[in-house]
Formats: C-alpha cells, sequence, structure tokens
C-alpha cells in the first residue's frame, strides 16, 4: 500500500472509532492516542539503549 | 510566517523511502524550509493516527516510530491544539462535508493552527470541493481560511505568488 492508502485506511478507522461518542468520550480517546505514542517511544528509546549496550 | 500543514500521507511518504511520493514530498519540504515557511502538524490529529494506524495494522509499530523520526528529521513541529475546540470543530464540520473524521482532524488542526496550505497527496479527501465546505464554516466562526494541495499544486501556487 502507498501512503495514500494508508492514510485514508487509517482515516477511516480513526472514523469508525470516534463517530457516534460524545465529546468527552471522544477527548479521551485523544488522551490515550497521545499516551499510545508516547509509550512507542518510551519502547524505542530502551530498546536503543539495550540494543548500543550489546 | 507562512505555515504549511502536513496531512497523514506527505508524513507517511517521507517517512518510507520506497513510497512512490518519498522523493516529491522531500524535496517540497526542502524548498518551503528554503523559502522561509514553517512545516507544522497537529500533534493530536498525528497521535491519533498513529496510535490506530498500529492498532488496527496498517502500520507496523516500526512504521510509526519511522513516522516520528522524519517528522523530527525534516524539522516538522507537532503543534498542539486545545482538543476540546479541535473537536467541536470537527463535529461542525461534519455539517458541511462528507469526510471521514481522521480526515477532519487535519482540516480543525490546519486552521486552528493558523496554516495558510494544507498539503496531502490524497486528493480524494483533500481536495477544492472540501476546502470550500471547511471554508464555509470557518469564515461563519471568523477562523482563517486555508488553501488545500498536494505539494505539487502548493509549489505551483507558490511560484506563481513569487514571480508576481
Amino acid at each position: 500500500m502507498d501512503s495514500v492508502e494508508v492514510a485514508k485506511q487509517i482515516h477511516k478507522d480513526v472514523d469508525r472509532l470516534l463517530k457516534g461518542l460524545n465529546p468527552d468520550d471522544q477527548e479521551m480517546v485523544l488522551k490515550e492516542a497521545h499516551n499510545v505514542v508516547e509509550s512507542l517511544k518510551k519502547i524505542e528509546q530502551i530498546t536503543s539503549k539495550v540494543k548500543a549496550q550489546a | 510566517m507562512t505555515r504549511v500543514y502536513f496531512e497523514l500521507s506527505p508524513l507517511i511518504a517521507l517517512a518510507n523511502r520506497f513510497d512512490i511520493f518519498h522523493i516529491e514530498t522531500r524535496e517540497f519540504i526542502y524548498e518551503i524550509k528554503r523559502l522561509g515557511f514553517e512545516p507544522i502538524s497537529c500533534k493530536q490529529a498525528v497521535e491519533m493516527d498513529l496510535a490506530i494506524g498500529v492498532a488496527k495494522r496498517p502500520l507496523r509499530v516500526a512504521d510509526a516510530l519511522r513516522i516520528m523520526e522524519a517528522i523530527d528529521i525534516y524539522g516538522i513541529k507537532l503543534l498542539d491544539a486545545q482538543s476540546r475546540t479541535l473537536l467541536e470543530l470537527v463535529n461542525e464540520y461534519l455539517k458541511e462535508a462528507r469526510l471521514n473524521i481522521g480526515d477532519l482532524l487535519h482540516y480543525a488542526g490546519a486552521t486552528l493552527l493558523g496554516t495558510d496550505y494544507l498539503t496531502s497527496w490524497n486528493t480524494d479527501d483533500f481536495n477544492p470541493r472540501f476546502e470550500k465546505s471547511v471554508n464555509r464554516v470557518n469564515r461563519r466562526k471568523n477562523l482563517k481560511t486555508i488553501k488545500v494541495g498536494t505539494p505539487t499544486k502548493i509549489m505551483e501556487w507558490m511560484s506563481w505568488t513569487a514571480s508576481r
């Protein structure tokens, strides 16, 4: 899949997830998405540190 | 300073050197920086895309990390739009435009962050027709209007403006 197809697919999935939620719940989902991305960054930091030490 | 907003597709293209739009997107970002324009995107919209992209599988974790790395390497500023305001604007847009919320988060982010141009390779969802719908809401709410186009189109507009 090229960048456009991937982006379209993700935006459809975001739509399915957020549609029908009330604003408070939508806001909470955005907050959780932030936490997911922060966790991914932390995982990356830890794994690259471990790999550098090996 | 003129702000150029990057939607998800050019961010993915920048992160993947095998993507069909990779080289064009890279050249575009070098050019806008040379002109002194500021490349930006909306933190909430991008984080939502990455989290859902990984959860629902079009992206692997490595892809998401590569996109974040590309945002950093190419100096695209991820700016914070107030989440509640962002979502309220998305819901206003939904009344005018039949688009996915994922797309509208970027339209709303671009508007609230004071963008001049919103760029995307996805011309089905980011095009003059939807630009018009979104700007109708923006005018009604006294918000800045935006111009939407592919990097190629935006380069044409910039060259045309520069030659005048």
